[in-house]
């Protein structure tokens, strides 16, 4: 981060940072103040008492039935179990890109990191052609082994969504996990190996409990994902299972029960507060300190049968979770009633739509990229500021903080998008139906994410780096800009991604109001969905398929631009 | 790192320019507000806005559900002028709310009355059309099966696994079709009707995108021939297709008492400023030249009866002659128990 | 009787070669003490005996048997990390027990060994303090504690005193040579400070660009260095280039160090004066054993018990250390020295 990116609060804090930290605080607090608690509080409030009468029985049924009970448990269920996998699965892979150099590694992790932005109809469809009754396993085990139904069968089950959560979130925490190993220091692990400590043993012992900070901050972001899952759960599982988060869709929407909305709201936040409160305490509490000189670390050359084997297994579980879906639905947009057809793909740029608003693909690709680096803008110059606090500050009050950072990736996107309407509606803030308001959304989602990045590096490096620079002759602000930052760019670069993708991938319809001319890709998407035709869905898929090139291609490029550095 | 500066600054540029270029337009406005499926041709809404010298606005909230909620959330200081979208199943509870105003239009003399709703006139039918069930005309002809003539079909042994409905919780085509079930058999025999298609092994699915692309053979790798859409869902079948085609691959099963009939309204939101305005829009919105851009923007019927219908539709969209009919107040006094006893019927 | 053999050992990285050609033996107890310039492979050396790297060619046995095949941590060496690699997460005890958990050791008799440890590098009762708490002589001391509590058959010690202050480190160096002594531990120490090597080492081996230039006593190797590298490693600077004839006769560029008449075949020749065997005389009154040298002072500094003194001879500078008496001319000043032929050296090229 170099000349005047963020002049404005460069400027606001020169003369203030050292001796008020709070000042660090306060532009993330200001954000969510205006964006989060004031439409939140105000949306509970007028959901609790819609005619300004308070009405208790409209609240009855959540102690009296056993249902919303049943809900609960299903989403804490689901949702661990979801977390459990995804970091069993994904640790392997973040050993070995933190500690081995490949063909193709910048490209497999730009492609890893697709799935986040896919929405969830385009993922259902991409497994469902790939595992589904019909799909290109059954087919082919029905051939291969002369079956007449197809044998597998996942629509709707309890596999169905967690793979699904798995493929989603596995390339979220082998990049958090991945960023923070390549710093451990690698003496420690040698130092246990001369101590005598097996392979094994070293990772069970020394390895893993150091890794603790960077994978909590991984679990924490999934679990909390998944505990708020809605598409997925929606359409993959099924109307047999619900989540909080889908109750709170059809209390406010279907059945117009704003009370219990706001009640299910409620819940929601307030156990995951006091989940992510509780990991902040922990985590700030046995707060190690280690560094590695070589920080990033060099990464080293496969060697050896053993490596080779470790290497080509976990290559193979990622080829095969993350991209023959993906490849599916490459497949799916070339592929019609009539074999092979580039129509998919040519009627989306030719295609002489009356409607009004109708634009054309590349514009759908511009404003989601458009929408994508505001987003990302305002989400990593938020997390840098509250992980700068977060990290330099002591005390009780820095787990609450810590935890209330969090909050906005805890709250139901129809209850905020419901309280954006009702607050943002006065000048100047007159924004509930601006454009203004997308990038705002998606800030407030990834702003989470670039904080739990981003501080497990700050927290890292040590005091005395900082000393010495202040002895040098360095102020507060200086140290931050040449020693905090360049030494964080890799965890930077990480939170930048991800806030990129969610806001990519964001398909807000259900939630906020739109500006129908300036449709982001997905809304595109959906839009293709939501009309019966085979024309129809090829291009949904060839859509789909632009998405996933977009993102992959931006994520390749800042790949190349990080290692080249 | 050098790349980062100029993609943030970029970014912060694009952002400035988005925020203030709607600001710098000064010409006059007028706001429509609507659910996610509005569509209308670009030069029907070119006429209006030359006659009036006026620019409009389109707002889109969500689904049909989520969009009235949230007109009725701003209602203290709405969002738009106008708002498209409430409908038969969501109509008492937009008027309970009070959110619009009575318009009278003179174009209400064309609309037959069945679809005139609400007396007082502060929500007027556009558009209707039917939600019934859709098969897969290849793969009856394939397994040598009748297709479904009416809902009671559905139950029969050999159309045990053939189903997919979507979710009334969560699914404006799947509340109504749960509609057409209670009309069909009544209050107290519907779930009689529910519990033997469950047993029938019927898959629900949460939406109709789901339900459409994800499950039902004719659009997906799935194994569900019947599914629930619309009427006019062959023709659409026909308009969006990659090759010409001359027969519709699916057929709408609308048999007396299967189909249940949606009927969209348009009201002034109160508040507005522009009340006049409005009025020509409501107006402009039950004229000929936007009437007759429906069928093929959004797959529906013209409330119109002076509109000409496409040759698409006359040729492969249907309508039901004795649609189901359950009154709005009906359904939203009884929606929750309707849905909940549903639930606990169909999935639990 | 040798315990660590170590032949022809050679090790390159990306086809750049790191170590050539190594070999060299140690006996039980011994403590050997690897010098070199940074970039010079005593790391890299230290790493391939602790089996963390892998050589290219050559063969390492211990107690006669090729250790090469056996993994690092079942090879029971021990080895102390330049920044130390204290486990951050572990308390002080948990450190220095760690290698005896390891070896599955009980509980009791692991606390009592580690105390014993605590007490030998005197950090008794540090115990439960955390690694983050202890100044870096503590750090350091853990660090040896912990190393030695497994009782390795080799350790291995790279850089172990480089971070810490001057005072701090002579005092550590001799304290470490004590403990190893008193266990009888053989070790490797890695050090690019030659006095710290010196107040360490039984032996010590120059290493330079990957080769072992020299290996002997300490004393030896200050005596008599190997080659002109070696010498200027050790610091000294009064290395004069010349031919050499038969018999011992020597000239170089310097006219008054024309040790013999000319005669005969020459070779070239490189000549090493130490600093420390030269006295101010008065004109020529030599003694036997003695060069004279007549030149021009440069630079003067007192040091204590020795003057530091630059002189120009026909355009060549040359150091000597002078002891305090007779008092030396001015700077500027001609000054004749009497250099005793002991100091001279001669190198091989």
């Amino acid at each position: 981060m170099r000349n005047g990116r963020i002049q404005f609060s460069v400027n606001f804090l020169k003369t203030n940072f050292g001796s008020n930290r709070w000042l660090l605080l306060s532009l993330p607090l200001l954000f969510l103040a205006l964006f989060y608690f004031y439409p939140l509080i105000k949306i509970v409030f007028m959901s609790f008492a819609p005619e300004g009468v308070w009405e208790p029985e409209r609240l009855r049924q959540l102690i009296s039935s056993d249902n919303y009970f049943r809900v609960l448990r299903f989403t804490f269920w689901q949702a661990t179990l979801s977390t459990l996998l995804t970091l069993a699965l994904a640790l392997p892979g973040a050993y070995i890109f933190a500690h081995f150099n490949f063909p193709g590694k910048n490209m497999l992790q730009a492609l890893m990191t697709v799935p986040f932005v896919l929405p969830t109809v385009v993922t259902a469809a991409a497994f469902r052609a790939l595992l589904g009754s019909g799909g290109l396993v059954n087919s082919w085990l029905i051939t291969a082994l002369d079956l007449s139904i197809p044998p597998i069968r996942i629509d709707q089950t309890v596999a169905f969504f967690l793979l699904a959560h798995i493929f989603y979130n596995y390339s979220l925490v082998l990049r958090i996990v991945a960023g923070y190993w390549s710093s451990l220091d690698p003496d420690i692990r040698e130092a246990a190996g001369m101590l005598g400590a097996s392979p094994w043993q070293t990772f069970k012992k020394i390895t893993l409990p150091l890794l603790v900070p960077a994978i909590t901050s991984a679990a924490v972001l999934v679990f909390i994902f998944c505990f708020t899952s809605f598409g997925v759960i929606l359409i993959l599982g099924g109307p047999g299972y619900a989540t909080i988060e889908v109750e709170i869709y059809r209390q406010a929407v279907q059945f117009f029960n704003l009370p219990m909305a706001a009640a299910l709201s409620l819940i929601q936040i307030l156990i995951n507060f006091l989940l992510m409160w509780l990991h902040a305490r922990i985590g700030s509490k046995n707060r190690v300190g280690f560094f590695s000189t070589a920080i990033g670390g060099t990464p080293k050359k496969v060697k050896g049968f053993l490596q080779k084997s470790f290497l080509l297994a976990n290559l193979l579980f990622m080829v095969i979770l993350l991209l023959a879906p993906l490849s599916a639905l490459l497949l799916r947009s070339f592929i019609g009633e009539h074999g092979f057809t580039l129509a998919y793909y040519s009627s989306l740029f030719t295609t002489h739509s009356r409607s009004v608003f109708f634009v054309p693909p590349i514009n759908a690709v511009l404003n989601s990229v458009g929408f994508g680096l505001a987003a990302m803008c305002i989400a990593v110059t938020l997390g840098l500021f509250a992980s700068t606090y977060l990290a330099s500050a002591k005390g009780r009050s820095v787990p609450f903080w810590d935890a209330v950072i969090m909050l906005p990736l805890a709250t139901s996107a129809v209850t905020l998008g419901f309280g954006y309407i009702i607050t943002l509606n006065t000048p100047p803030l007159n924004l509930r139906d601006s454009l203004a308001l997308v990038p705002i959304a998606h800030g407030l989602v990834a702003f989470p994410f670039v904080v739990r990045c981003i501080l497990p590096g700050i927290r890292q490096i040590p005091q005395t780096l900082k000393e010495a620079a202040t002895l040098l002759g360095s102020s507060p602000l200086q140290v931050w800009r040449y020693i905090d930052l360049p030494l964080t760019s890799r965890p930077i670069m990480v939170g930048a991604i991800f806030a990129f993708s969610i806001s990519m991938g964001e398909f807000g319809a259900s939630s906020f109001v739109t500006r129908p001319h300036t449709p982001t890709m997905p809304v595109a998407i959906f839009r293709f969905l939501s009309q019966p035709g085979d024309l129809n869905y090829g291009q949904a898929m060839a859509m789909s398929t632009i998405l996933m090139l977009v993102t992959a291609s931006g994520f390749w490029l800042l790949g190349r631009i990080a290692d080249n550095r | 790192m050098k790349i980062l500066p100029t993609i943030l600054g970029t970014a912060l540029i694009l952002l400035a320019v988005t925020t203030v270029l709607p600001v710098a337009k000064a010409e006059e406005t007028i706001t429509l507000m609507s659910h996610d499926s509005f569509n209308i041709s670009k030069e029907v809404i070119e006429i209006f806005e030359k006659e009036n010298n006026v620019t409009v606005r389109f707002l889109k909230a969500g689904d049909a559900g989520a969009a009235l909620i949230q007109a009725i959330l701003s209602k203290k200081n709405p969002l738009a002028d106008v708002f498209f979208g409430v409908d038969n199943s969501f109509m008492s509870r937009a008027l309970d709310a009070e959110i619009f105003v009575p318009y009278a239009s003179p174009l209400l003399s064309n609309i037959p009355n069945h679809l005139k709703l609400d007396k007082l006139n502060r929500l007027l039918p556009v558009d209707y059309g039917d939600v019934c069930l859709n098969y897969d005309k290849a793969w009856f002809k394939k397994h040598t099966l009748a297709p479904p003539k009416e809902l009671s079909d559905l139950i029969k042994p050999e159309y045990k696994g053939l189903t997919v409905v979507e979710n009334p919780a969560t699914s404006s085509p799947g509340m109504a079709f749960l509609l057409a079930t209670i009309g069909r058999f009544g209050k107290d025999g519907y779930l009689n009707f529910w519990t033997e298609l469950r047993q029938n092994n019927v898959l629900v699915a949460n939406g109709w995108e789901d339900a459409y692309y994800g499950h039902f053979t004719s659009a997906s790798k799935g194994d569900r021939p019947i599914v629930v859409s619309y009427g006019s869902s062959p023709a659409a079948a026909i308009y969006y297709s990659e090759k010409t085609l001359s027969e519709a691959p699916t057929a709408a099963v609308i048999g007396d008492g299967s189909a249940f009939r949606q009927i969209e309204f348009i009201g002034i939101l109160k508040g507005t400023d522009k009340p006049e305005l409005a009025k020509k829009l409501v107006d402009f919105m039950l004229d000929i030249p936007f009437q007759e851009d429906i069928p093929l923007q959004m797959f529906v019927y013209p409330a119109n009866s002076k509109a000409n219908l496409p040759e698409l539709f006359t040729n492969h969209a249907v309508v039901a002659e004795k649609p189901v009919i359950v009154t709005p107040t009906a359904i939203e006094k009884n929606r929750n128990k309707w849905i909940e006893e549903w639930t606990n019927t169909v999935l639990r | 009787m040798t315990i660590l053999d170590v032949t022809n050992l050679s090790s390159s990285y990306e086809g750049q070669p790191l170590l050539k050609d190594i070999t060299f033996s140690l006996k039980k107890g011994e403590i050997l003490c690897l010098l070199g310039p940074s970039g010079a492979g005593k790391t890299t050396l230290l790493r391939l005996l602790a089996g963390l790297e892998k050589e290219d060619s050559g063969i390492v046995t211990f107690g006669n048997l090729n250790i090469q095949p056996i993994p690092s941590h079942k090879r029971n060496f021990g080895m102390m990390f330049q920044e130390y690699a204290l486990f951050p997460h572990k308390n002080v005890f948990e450190n220095v027990s760690f290698g005896l958990e390891m070896k599955k050791w009980p509980l009791k008799i692991r606390q009592e060994k580690v105390a014993g440890m605590l007490e030998i590098v005197g950090l008794k009762g540090f115990a439960h303090r955390a690694i983050d708490e202890l100044s870096g002589g503590e750090r350091q001391r853990v660090a040896l504690a912990r190393s030695l509590a497994p009782e390795p058959r080799l350790l291995l010690l790279d850089e172990p005193l480089g971070s810490l202050d001057r005072t701090l480190r002579d005092r550590l160096a001799t304290e470490i040579r004590s403990i190893l002594k008193a266990l009888n531990v053989t070790a490797l120490f890695v050090t690019h400070d030659q006095s710290e090597a010196f107040s360490v080492a039984d032996k010590v081996a120059i290493l330079h660009e990957g080769r072992l230039e020299q290996f002997d006593s300490p004393e030896n190797i200050y005596r008599t260095p190997a080659n002109a590298t070696v010498a200027r490693f050790l610091g000294f600077k009064n290395i004069i280039y010349g031919k050499r004839a038969k018999g011992d006769l020597f000239y170089s560029a310097i006219e008054q160090l024309h040790l013999a008449t000319e005669n005969g075949d020459t070779e070239n020749c490189t000549l090493l004066i130490r600093p420390e065997g030269a006295r101010i005389i008065q004109a020529e009154e030599l003694i036997k054993n003695e060069i004279a040298l007549t030149g021009k002072i440069v630079k003067l500094q007192f040091q204590g018990a020795t003057y530091k003194m630059q002189i120009e001879v026909d355009e060549h500078m040359l150091f000597f250390d002078l002891p305090i008496d007779p008092i030396p001319p001015g700077i500027g000043d001609p000054v004749h020295l009497a250099i005793r032929t002991s100091s001279f050296v001669r190198l091989a090229s």
